[in-house]
């Protein structure tokens, strides 16, 4: 399919051949070898963009929490947090805050921060045991199997998770009921169910502490 | 078409697009001399290619965003700023034969490519956008799409804007061609 055109001297030029044809040709039939791998790979169309990892959850009692700013002048702290109420992965009923003093962690399974930070509180829970007299508990949420190290069930799961985690809805009515601020996202309650702090973003094992120290204390 | 066609298809097309320029690229490096008959040869149409390339990015990109549902992040639309009037400025050059368009579009090419860089490096390494938490609303280092374990959204924004550069590179103008022999008698 060579081409040949006049130049400005009037001379026949050889312009090779139409490559623009063939590279319309080659983008449709790599276009049509799409539709036929995709088709090849069955349909998982299944749970929607959280993929079935997300459950409903019930939120009563106190208000959603002013947003967060800066935890030095949190205008949560002292407000009574929301009650979250819904499943576990496993399908087990769970209820946060419960009757004691807890720290709240909000996990985002695609954040690469969450996933730094679960192993370090894995390991640290596993070294030193559950605290006394104060409840861990983690929230999994904003789930969407379009992102990266998705199912979240199946990452915690492998990271030797032990801490009961709620299961947020498709709408993240847990996190948005107490306003989180990023990802991973902390919260200290005390035992009247009111905040004490709350901390966005990785934190190491001595601030975990603390803040388990702030929830009991009050 | 569904998204998982869909993506599938742009990652088809990226490397297809990578396996050309580092062709070029080996032949650049390795032989002058057929690195000249490639100008020859694809030189004139370069112009013509290279607004291929920068319409399928534009529409690609919108279909990401407005079909598959994936929102862009800040860096997707600095992106964005530097591909869409490449398929409108690019266009009119291949009409009017305006291989001076170089000196409009590479630096937008450049820019272009530059912010995908740093986009790439993001996504690898989230703590390069933010120090310890990863943002609630559609933060820059969500992988939306990851195809060959390599082949994320802005991976093919990066390989648009190389494969761009390699065209505007190899255009020439009309009159620069081989000349062909006469028809014989």
């Amino acid at each position: 399919m060579a081409r040949k055109r006049p130049n400005r001297r009037g001379r026949a030029v050889d312009r090779g051949p139409n490559l623009t044809v063939y590279v319309v040709v080659a983008v449709v039939v790599l276009g049509v070898v799409a539709v036929v791998l995709s088709r090849g790979g069955g349909d998982d169309d299944d749970g929607g963009a959280a993929g079935g990892e997300t459950r409903a959850v019930t939120v009563s009692g106190a208000d959603t929490l002013p947003p967060f700013t800066d935890p030095s002048t949190d205008p949560a702290r002292g407000a009574e947090v929301p009650t979250l109420t819904g499943e576990r992965f496993d399908g087990g009923a769970i209820t946060i805050p419960g009757s004691r003093p807890a720290v709240v962690m909000f996990l985002a399974h695609w954040c690469s921060h969450c996933q730094a930070e679960v192993p370090r509180v894995a390991a640290w829970l596993a070294a030193n045991g559950p605290p006394d007299g104060v409840d861990l508990f983690a929230v999994s949420t904003s789930v969407n199997r379009a992102q990266g190290n998705f199912p979240p069930s199946a990452w915690l799961e492998r990271e030797g998770w032990e801490i009961a985690t709620l299961v947020d809805s498709d709408d993240n009515a847990a996190a948005t009921a107490w306003a989180i601020g990023g990802f991973p996202f902390f919260v200290a309650v005390n035992g009247d169910g009111e905040v004490v702090a709350r901390i966005s973003g990785e934190i190491e094992t001595s601030t975990l502490e603390a803040l388990i120290e702030a929830a009991r204390t009050g | 078409m569904d998204t998982d066609t869909g993506t599938l298809f742009l990652a088809l097309l990226a490397i297809a697009s990578q396996l050309t320029i580092l062709a070029v690229a080996v032949i650049a490096i390795g032989s002058r001399p057929t690195l000249r008959r490639v100008r020859v040869a694809v030189g004139h149409q370069a112009l013509q290619l290279a607004f291929l390339v920068a319409l399928v990015s534009t529409l690609g990109s919108l279909w990401l965003s407005e079909s598959a549902g994936f929102p862009p992040c800040r860096l997707c639309w600095y992106q964005r700023i530097a591909m869409y009037p490449l398929s409108v400025v690019l266009g009119v050059a291949a009409l009017r034969r305006d291989v001076a368009v170089r000196v409009y579009a590479l630096p937008l090419v450049l820019i272009g490519a530059a912010l995908s860089t740093w986009h790439v490096l993001i996504e690898r390494f989230p703590s390069l956008e933010s120090s310890t938490s990863c943002e609630i609303s559609n933060p820059c280092s969500i992988r939306w799409v990851e195809r060959f374990g390599y082949l994320t959204i802005p991976t093919m924004a990066l390989t648009a804007f190389a494969l761009l550069a390699t065209l505007l590179v190899l255009a020439i103008k009309e009159d620069h061609g081989q000349e062909a022999p006469e028809p014989s008698r």
